[in-house]
């Protein structure tokens, strides 16, 4: 099926490497990476993780301190960025409160508020602190938050694949605009960091003790970060950005829920549907900003999956930069993909020094200076969820 | 949005597939909510199926009802929850609680929200895309939406699974759940010799939403957030044309307009 292309008309991106767009672009340039090692409160792992500290001291508006948890406090802090609050002021003078839908995706939510209140529950009667759990933890309190902000009331939902999350928003957002729900859409998503997701990766064995090495011959797991990216899709064109959402692709491993299918089957799926979608050839690919979480069968699997749709094109794994921020991996994709296009420029694959000889895939190692005119984003989760993102110019 | 009803899966103790609770729902049976039988998963191999949670079998259960064994493999997915999985949060953040933080990997994997539509596709080697969604009480409304916009714009038939499943103590204090429901439907984007209803569904308004008629169901209906369908499944069991309100985010709502083909 190929696909009307879906202008992004305004689009902010937070993380480790710091606030907006433009400090993720000049870390990216100046190959600098947010992680650091863990100080995570509650956690003793040796490891490194992308954390946000700025979110400690976010104060919510008086109307939502009930939605108060490091998550809400991360959205909030991002949508501060790049005038993001005012691009949301003007798309409701456009369209209207109620014809603007909000897809966002998140893996935790709040639940590092719940992980406290069971640490800090009645020893002797095991009752939990009292808290608004559906507006702080429930898995649609961010997009919740996001509509009562902005006093939005269009159609909404939030997408929880896991690490494929933030991306997969984009194909919701897309249908439900072409169905006629809705005129233009609030995408993005938001992950951060908590114990569940430290601890959980690290019983995986796949929490790295060093800043993670996408593709390298001697990567050894993920860095976790944190993160949140959000982009206003318009169902018309506006004077500027040019940028646009050409195609997505979506897909199911069917094969284990924390490995993926060592073929890369389902990923080459979502991969090659994206560029069916966009009625673009692999050749007419620039670059692929690749999932590249740095475990061993991640990187192994993508590897054959790029390559067998789309050969030698030009790749890398940013994750170096901002540790993998899981549901919010898609949207920080996407921001990186139109920094690319907008700035002609690829980054290279941080940390990684030594290529794996069994991989064969053309990732940069070094920053490059190129016409980027087609990107394609990669985020894939546990239970085999895939979905890539084809971002292009639209004239 | 116009899509074609070719399948329904319920799970709820007292009504533990589409027959039985047609008939309760059409006023042929009274409606006695039964135990909760141990679902069993002939679809999974047993070392998947061991460490299946309460919810991911309940979800299973209805998804396999609606699509019968035939074309599973076909389908695209929208499992649409209320929230996580609140067995594996307790379970998890109680671990996160003692020395050395000893989580379970099965647990961890279990987490996800999408980890009945990942086991769905292992059971039913169904590779096409698959979304799980949330919108807190309002979740089936969401996932219907979403269903209905895959199926008319990408003309594909889609399952739609929504399930709850009440959290035990002590997150129970804070998150209130009194019933176990399941409901899934099987979409097509035309309508064909299996085709039992066409529904025209719409988002918008902000008219009183529908509810059941019989003291019992609507209980149950406002027990459990994927029991919100009830009113639909009402129309349907009884053979009614007819138009459901179902509550949609933010106090909107989502119109269904039944209209049978059999």
């Amino acid at each position: 099926m190929s696909l009307k292309p879906l202008p992004i008309t305004s689009y902010t991106v937070s993380s480790a490497v710091g606030l907006g767009k433009q400090a993720l672009f000049d870390s990216l340039v100046a190959g600098t990476s947010g992680l650091k090692p863990n100080r995570f409160p509650g956690c003793d792992l040796d490891t490194c993780v992308g954390s946000v500290d700025a979110v400690d001291t976010v104060v919510l508006p008086e109307a939502l301190t009930d939605f108060d948890c490091r998550n809400n406090r991360l959205v909030y802090l991002a949508l501060q960025q790049d005038g993001f609050e005012d691009a949301v002021e003007q798309l409701k003078l456009r369209y209207g409160a109620s014809r603007i839908g909000v897809f966002l995706g998140t893996s935790t939510s709040g639940i590092e508020h719940t992980e406290r209140a069971y640490r800090d529950r009645d020893r002797q009667t095991g009752q939990l602190p009292a808290f608004d759990y559906l507006k702080v933890h429930n898995t649609f309190s961010l997009a919740d938050f996001v509509q009562r902000l902005f006093a939005l009331d269009g159609p909404a939902h939030v997408v929880s694949t896991a690490c494929s999350s933030s991306a997969k928003v984009f194909a919701s957002a897309w249908r439900q605009i072409q169905a006629g729900l809705c005129d233009a859409a609030i995408v993005g998503g938001a992950d951060s960091l908590c114990l569940t997701t430290l601890y959980g990766f690290n019983s995986l064995e796949l929490v790295s003790a060093e800043p993670c090495r996408p593709w390298d011959r001697h990567r050894n797991g993920i860095s976790i970060g944190e993160g949140a990216g959000f982009a206003i899709l318009e169902s018309r064109p506006q004077a500027g950005s040019g940028l646009a959402l050409l195609g997505f692709g979506e897909s199911s491993d069917a094969y284990h829920m924390s490995s993926p299918h060592p073929q890369g089957k389902g990923a080459a799926q979502a991969m090659a549907q994206a560029l069916r979608g966009a009625r673009l050839a692999a050749g007419q690919l620039d670059y692929v900003n690749l999932h590249g979480t740095a475990t061993r069968a991640n990187d192994a699997a993508e590897d054959i999956a790029v390559t067998s749709v789309a050969g030698n094109v030009r790749c890398s794994s940013t994750k170096g930069w901002t540790g993998h921020t899981l549901g919010a991996a898609g949207i920080l994709g996407m921001a990186t993909a139109c920094l690319c296009i907008e700035h002609g420029f690829l980054p290279a694959s941080l940390h990684t020094l030594e290529l794996d000889p069994a991989l064969t895939a053309n990732v940069l190692l070094r920053n490059t200076e190129a016409r980027v005119a087609n990107v394609l984003v990669n985020a894939f989760g546990f239970g085999g969820s895939n979905c890539s993102l084809l971002i292009g110019r639209v004239d | 949005m116009q899509v074609y009803l070719n399948g329904v899966g319920v799970y709820t103790p007292g009504m533990e597939d589409w027959e039985q609770a047609a008939a309760v729902l059409a006023g042929n049976r009274p409606y006695v909510c039964g135990e909760e039988k141990k679902i069993q998963l002939q679809l999974l191999q047993p070392n998947e199926r061991r460490r299946t949670t309460k919810l991911i079998r309940l979800a299973l259960e209805v998804a396999q009802q609606a699509a019968g064994t035939e074309s599973a493999a076909d389908y695209a997915t929208v499992f649409a929850a209320s929230d996580g999985d609140h067995e594996v949060v307790d379970k998890m953040c109680m671990a996160l609680t003692l020395p050395e933080h000893p989580v379970s990997p099965t647990n961890f994997h279990n987490s996800v929200h999408n980890a009945p539509a990942g086991y769905w596709a292992i059971a039913a080697a169904a590779t096409a895309g698959s979304t799980s969604l949330c919108a807190c009480d309002e979740s089936f409304a969401a996932g219907l939406l979403e269903a209905s916009a895959l199926v008319e714009v990408e003309k594909r038939p889609l399952l739609l699974v929504a399930y709850d499943y009440p959290p035990p103590m002590p997150l129970a204090t804070l998150r209130t759940m009194d019933a176990i429901f399941g409901v899934a439907f099987l979409l097509a984007p035309e309508p064909s010799q299996d085709s039992i209803a066409s529904l025209q569904v719409a988002f918008g308004g902000q008219g009183r939403y529908s509810q059941c008629s019989e003291p019992g169901l609507e209980v149950l209906r406002q027990s459990n957030p994927a029991a919100r369908s009830l009113p639909l499944l009402e129309l349907l069991a009884r053979r009614q044309p007819g138009e459901v309100l179902l509550p949609g985010v933010q106090q909107r709502r989502v119109r269904v307009e039944v209209s049978l083909c059999r």
